[in-house]
């Protein structure tokens, strides 16, 4: 090759070796249609599973019947066209939401600390969301008497309040790192379920509410909710999504990815901002669902590769999927029964992060 | 692309947790050559470094390529001037390809991922650099010396017209930090790069670059060609210890003179 | 303070027992009449056997009560055996049925204290002691010669016991029979057991009133009985207000899962709610229970395929009488029974 200052190298080179060959991560069409997929069939059996029976085909039928043009008319009965879509389609779509969310905002989460097992939960969100419900529960007239919304309300005022606190506690000076965070985010846990604690023992008859609010729940969901939430996970998203290229920038550490002409500061600042922001929304109207934030992102990465311009973008979809099937599983294993979706969470997602911790100590590269 | 650009500070200082750390250095780099920093311990050189290529605050001027630093938007500032760090963070699971593309991020836009353009200077210095073969292995998998060649490709890929290199041949053993200076005089006689680095061993720093710049305390204490920097009653007054300066066939060697009373 | 109150009651313990006497031998005859079940207690005047009948429900403990004058009597609950040595006039009640019952059969003034549930009737004396978690010190306070407690904390009648203070269970009942041998042994330990027996005579006549208001449908009319929201709470017919309802010829949805299901409070999801279609919605979370009212259920996603909300036969109970099993329980069978009359095909 000719020496010199050459600003391209002739195309050959370009040919040869970086269209054909350099193995650089990118988000693979075909993992992208498998874990839609994946979400879409979950999805499915959300609906069709139920104490109910509503056969698959019917519901199918239904969703058709919905769609102009198509000419489809479904045979359901008023009161399965009800439960359908009054019920079960909520329950459904804000699972999706809610899952796809808590991976997304999980794997954000682990981008900006470079750390695979942080969660959403790390910096207030669950604590303050968790002291804005109680106080509601307690202090609050509960029940349709009163706005059925502001327990939402308050509970994502709290977690954003939470996540701010954390942030102004953290500002030592400029430049204050992820370990600053990690302890002042310990610091606003303790101290806001000190309060929350202190809170509910002023009305005790309210524990079993506070405590099924606590645990995580999708049961009772209407079309409103999702409404309501839908803004700030459009916002979110996008602020994570756009970032996912920086994310990788920043896993070489803040003075790498400084000398590589990243603003380390407000890129944490914003993809933590958009990150808590989508975690306070869908927590504020599911309650505390743990585990979905930290497991699927690292299922995503096992099986997809570690980039954040495929795991966050992937995570979205499995996440979604994996707790509609959660939400599945706590309505039927102990029906009429219905599990807190927390608990199924819990028990799926325990052994797999003992798993991961384990293949992390033997040497893992993941 | 590589223009020629370099470096000239004037009373630069930088205070750290309230510890004055670089007191009031003026240095210049020309454009083009190769100046190492060398000093004892807690001399400053990494922080002197760090400050120069605008990662860490400090007072006093820095220019890069006549501009002042501080009027440079960061990306810009990135595109000027790379780092080679001390201890690079090395993410596990991600492999050679991404790796080295990552020196390329001062070049995206906010919104598009790499061109054809960013691929062909990827592709370019991965096979200059012999690590086509790795190019799909994890870094974290390599060898130290591999692995040092990754952190330059990567730094390389930038494509600034300044390098700076902190400690490039730590950990490496004697064969493959030659290997890896080696690479840094091809690269600067291509290109016609800058080079500011930093060298514990005085020999090597003797034998690659132009001028050697002895910090002190924060400050400077000889500057000059290395005939110049290295001699007995320089070294010795600011490192301490039994020094001995050789000259084999035209080489400056230092070496630890041996204790008191033995041959 | 005790001497004086000893030397008092032991003042009026002959004139009591006398009285005592005479109501035993009218309650006798009527324990013995064929148209009341036995309760767990029954008395034998002049008697000391001790008898014990198994009520038709096995969930009711038995107590036994002798008595040869009616004091002392010997109370076994299962707050254990307490002697009641005479005539109770400081009488602290921690159940709110039992207060209402007190009340109700004329004992109102030998109470000295209620727990702060027992908002029935409005001039009991009520307290701010947590029926739930006694204070032991503020129960003690009143210097009471009984307490009467409602399935709470076993480590507070023990309490009591060890100082001597008689502590008498009356739990929560299954039926209503049940509740009526309830009302029957306050009569006997305060001592107003004809004025008691006349107010379960007067329950029961009513009850078999608004019994025969009701048409028998055929199917049955099927009910959704509320107890919370978030998740759904449910009674089944093995409950005492549900049983209250199949009296009434109503049939629970809840039962499908099992009359004995969680202990007769069984969980329910909104789609089993909807799918069992009940023709009648009773809400026990009303008012500052739950605030759930007819126009909020009509509301939620998906009900209003349910035909209880198709004809508006959602009844709102008062929460404190649908809780209970005092005599107050026929105001609430009233309610129903309107109700089921609007349903009436």
């Amino acid at each position: 090759m000719t020496t010199g200052a050459v600003e391209k190298p002739a195309p050959a080179i370009a040919d040869v070796v970086g269209l054909a060959g350099l193995p650089t991560s990118r988000l693979r069409p075909r993992a992208l249609v498998l874990a839609a997929c994946f979400t879409v069939a979950c999805a499915l059996v959300g609906l069709a599973v139920g104490p109910t029976p509503v056969p698959i085909g019917g519901i199918v039928e239904s969703i058709l019947g919905h769609l102009p043009l198509l000419g489809v008319h479904s045979h359901l009965s008023a009161t399965q066209t009800a439960i359908l879509w009054q019920i079960r389609a909520p329950e459904v779509v804000l699972g999706l939401l809610v899952g796809g969310m808590l991976a997304l905002a999980g794997s954000a989460y682990q981008g900006v600390f470079r750390n695979p097992l942080a969660d959403p939960y790390l910096l207030g969100v669950s604590a303050g969301a968790g002291l804005g419900a109680t106080i509601v529960i307690v202090y609050g007239s509960v029940g349709a008497g009163s706005d059925p919304y502001v327990l939402p309300a308050v509970a994502f005022a709290g977690a954003l309040i939470a996540v701010a606190l954390t942030y102004l506690i953290a500002r030592g000076g400029r430049g204050f790192g992820t370990a600053s965070l990690l302890l002042a985010g310990v610091a606003i846990d303790a101290l806001l379920g000190a309060i929350q604690s202190y809170v509910q023992q002023q009305a005790p008859g309210t524990i079993n509410q506070a405590y099924y609010w606590l645990l995580g729940s999708l049961a009772g969901a209407d079309w409103h909710d999702v409404w309501l939430i839908v803004p700030y996970c459009a916002i979110g998203t996008a602020v994570v999504l756009i970032h996912r290229r920086t994310l990788d920038v920043l896993s070489l550490g803040d003075l790498e990815a400084a000398s590589l002409g990243v603003d380390v500061g407000r890129v944490r600042l914003t993809v933590i901002a958009g990150a808590s922001l989508v975690a306070a929304a869908v927590v504020s109207v599911s309650g505390l669902i743990g585990f979905v934030g930290l497991i699927i992102p690292h299922a995503v990465r096992m099986a997809a590769g570690s980039s954040y311009r495929i795991v966050s973008p992937l995570s979205m979809f499995v996440g979604a999927g994996f707790l509609v099937l959660c939400d599945v599983i706590a309505g039927r294993v102990l029906a009429p029964q219905e599990l807190p979706i927390g608990v199924v969470t819990a028990v799926i997602g325990a052994p797999f992060f003992i798993v991961i911790l384990r293949t992390r100590r033997a040497g893992g590269a993941s | 692309m590589t223009g020629v650009a370099g470096i000239e500070c004037v009373d630069v200082h930088v205070v750290l947790d309230h510890h004055p750390i670089v007191n009031g250095v003026s240095v210049d780099v020309a454009p083009g050559t190769w100046t190492t920093v060398v000093g004892p311990n807690g001399a400053g050189k990494t922080t002197l470094v760090h400050a120069i290529a605008g990662l860490v605050d400090s007072t006093g001027e820095v220019r890069l390529g006549g501009r002042p630093i501080g009027a440079m938007h960061r990306r810009q500032r990135a595109q000027t001037i790379a780092l080679v760090p001390q201890t690079p963070v090395i993410p596990p699971g991600m492999n050679v390809a991404d790796y080295v593309s990552l020196g390329r991020t001062a070049h995206l836009s906010a919104w598009g991922g790499p061109k054809p353009g960013d691929r062909a200077v990827v592709a370019d210095v991965v096979d200059r650099f012999d690590l086509t073969a790795f190019a799909d292995r994890p870094v974290a998998s390599l060898s130290g010396g591999e692995r040092q060649r990754c952190v330059l490709a990567r730094a390389l890929a930038q494509q600034s017209p300044i390098l700076v290199l902190d400690e490039p041949t730590t950990g490496l053993d004697l064969a493959h930090a030659q290997a890896v200076l080696d690479l840094i005089v091809e690269t600067r006689r291509r290109l016609g790069v800058t080079v500011l680095s930093t060298m514990h061993d005085l020999t090597l720093a003797g034998s690659y670059a132009d001028r050697l710049v002895l910090l002190a305390g924060g400050r400077v204490a000889a500057a000059g060609r290395p005939a110049e920097v290295l001699r007995e009653d320089v070294l010795t007054r600011h490192y301490g210890g039994r020094i001995r300066v050789l000259d084999h066939e035209g080489t400056i060697v230092v070496v630890p003179a041996p204790p008191d009373g033995a041959p | 303070m005790d001497s004086s109150i000893r030397t008092a009651s032991r003042g009026r313990l002959a004139a009591v027992g006398g009285v005592a006497l005479v109501l035993a031998l009218v309650a006798g005859a009527c324990g013995s009449s064929p148209s009341s079940t036995s309760t767990p207690t029954t008395t034998a005047p002049a008697a000391t056997a001790p008898s014990t009948t198994a009520a038709p429900s096995t969930q009711q403990t038995t107590t036994t009560t002798t008595a040869k004058s009616a004091y002392p009597m010997t109370v076994k609950s299962t707050a254990g055996t307490a002697v009641i040595k005479a005539r109770p006039t400081r009488i602290v009640s921690l159940s709110a049925t039992a207060t209402e019952d007190l009340f109700a059969i004329g004992a109102g003034s030998q109470v000295k204290a209620v727990d702060s549930y027992s908002d029935y009737p409005a001039n009991a004396p009520r307290t701010r002691i947590d029926a739930l978690d006694p204070n032991l010190e503020a129960v003690v306070n009143y210097k009471p010669d009984l307490v009467i407690v409602s399935d709470g904390p076993a480590r507070f009648n023990a309490q009591l016991a060890k100082l001597h203070i008689p502590v008498v269970n009356e739990p929560a009942v299954a039926n209503l029979t049940q509740a009526y041998g309830q009302l029957e042994q306050l009569g006997k330990l305060t001592g107003h057991l004809a004025s008691a027996d006349k107010v379960v005579a007067d329950m029961k006549e009513k009850v078999h009133r608004l019994v025969g208001e009701v048409k028998k449908q055929n199917p049955p009319l099927t009910y959704y009985y509320e107890l919370s929201t978030a998740p759904y709470y449910t009674v089944t017919s093995d409950t005492f207000v549900g049983s209250v309802f199949s009296l009434l010829g109503l049939h629970d949805i809840a039962d499908q899962a099992g009359v004995h299901a969680a202990g007769g409070y069984p969980q329910i999801s909104s789609e089993s709610i909807v799918a069992a279609r009940p023709d009648l919605i009773f809400l026990a979370d009303t008012g500052n229970q739950g605030g759930q009212t007819p126009a909020t259920v009509k509301k939620r996603p998906g009900w209003s395929q349910v035909p209880a909300v198709k004809t508006g036969d959602i009844l709102a109970l008062n929460p404190d009488i649908a809780s209970r099993w005092s005599p107050r329980i026929v105001i609430l069978m009233q309610d129903v029974v309107r109700e089921v009359q609007k349903a009436e095909r």
